[in-house]
């Protein structure tokens, strides 16, 4: 169980005596403090009080009632989830899946720059600035105004900027 | 073993009308506690959960088996809750009245008067609405559907057009907030 399905757990109506949430809490002291600090609310949720009793005392039933917009609003819904679940992951694939993917490709993006940027490092003597001279020379973190006013840099040249004033200082 | 709501829902459109009346057994009561928490009237209650099981029924045809029924169904409430507090131009809460429960008819009577047990029951989740509605909407929202529908966050973020994430932070921020507003409950210590 990891901190995510903690939480699930953790604010899971019912769910009170949980072996594996059990375990993770007590290895997980961030998770345990969530816990301490959410359960008073979440205790309140817990006083179920069925509202079968609900008013059926009336002298008649009630007239039925169904407005056109009332129809209207359920055709949206189910075409709108139906939109959704169609547009949702295929079945198998989970969103730890694509997690897991965007994490590969991130760090085979930190992989390019950790090696690959490296190699287009600026000699020693000359300023970091001087690399990108052509066009934004200027960290644009440091100075963001300066370096918009004169040409929008492309969204390469702000990573490369980036990425180049984080390796030099390394 | 119980079927399942889809297959529930599948036999209504097919016409088994005995299929919708499980259904309604099986969702009232969850309807009516998430409608009165939100309407804090218990006739506005009563007609919304009617008025969302008849849109149900009317609009059978459009629902695909794919998605969940609840989700179908605690978004259409939700939706019918929302045009009913606009509607009736007045919020469920005025955030100006008083935070009393002395001036609060309790929603719905015990099924044995005598219980005080029961009392105390109604008394606790009068107070909790009352907590409820002095949160954001969405937050108060995102905690109904969870609490009192049940709903698992993929369905509360499809019942309210978020992302997964928001729906679980809507969770998160209301209950840090209710914990806030609601008194620590002193039997609940060891």
């Amino acid at each position: 169980m990891n901190c995510d399905d903690a939480f699930d757990q953790l604010t899971s109506p019912g769910a009170n005596d949980n072996r594996s949430l059990s375990e993770h809490l007590n290895r997980c002291p961030r998770c345990r403090a969530m816990q301490e600090t959410l359960s008073p609310a979440i205790a309140w949720f817990s006083a179920d009080v069925t509202p079968n009793s609900a008013p059926t005392d009336l002298d008649s039933p009630p007239a039925l009632f169904l407005s056109e917009d009332a129809v209207q609003v359920a055709e949206r819904a189910a075409h709108r989830l139906a939109k959704r679940r169609a547009s949702a992951p295929p079945h198998g694939i989970s969103r730890r899946t694509i997690g897991a993917g965007f994490a590969m490709a991130a760090l085979a993006a930190m992989f390019c720059f950790a090696f690959i940027l490296p190699s287009f490092r600026t000699p020693p003597g000359r300023s970091t600035s001087t690399r990108f001279s052509s066009s934004s020379t200027m960290c644009l973190w440091k100075m963001p105004a300066d370096g918009y006013s004169r040409t929008p840099p492309t969204a390469d040249q702000l990573v490369a900027t980036c990425a180049a004033c984080h390796l030099t200082s390394q | 073993m119980e079927r399942r709501d889809e297959q529930l829902m599948r036999d209504v459109q097919d016409g088994r009308l005995a299929s919708f009346d499980e259904l309604v057994r099986r969702y009232r009561g969850p309807l009516l506690r998430l409608a009165y928490s939100k309407l804090a009237d218990t006739m506005s209650a009563e007609d919304v959960v009617q008025e969302t099981f008849l849109a149900v029924y009317s609009a059978r045809h459009t629902y695909r088996a794919e998605s969940p029924f609840r989700t179908w169904l605690w978004t259409i409430l939700l939706n019918l809750c929302k045009r009913h507090v606009r509607r009736t131009a007045r919020g469920p809460w005025s955030h100006s009245a008083a935070y009393s429960l002395a001036d609060t008819a309790l929603p719905w009577r015990p099924a044995h008067a005598d219980s005080l047990q029961q009392l105390l029951l109604l008394e606790r989740q009068e107070q909790l609405r009352l907590a409820l509605a002095q949160l954001p909407e969405l937050q108060a929202d995102a905690l109904r559907l969870r609490f009192f529908g049940g709903l698992k966050f993929e369905e509360i973020a499809a019942a309210m057009e978020c992302s997964l994430g928001g729906a679980k932070l809507r969770v998160k921020l209301g209950l840090l907030k209710l914990a806030n507003i609601l008194p620590c409950d002193e039997e609940d210590k060891p």
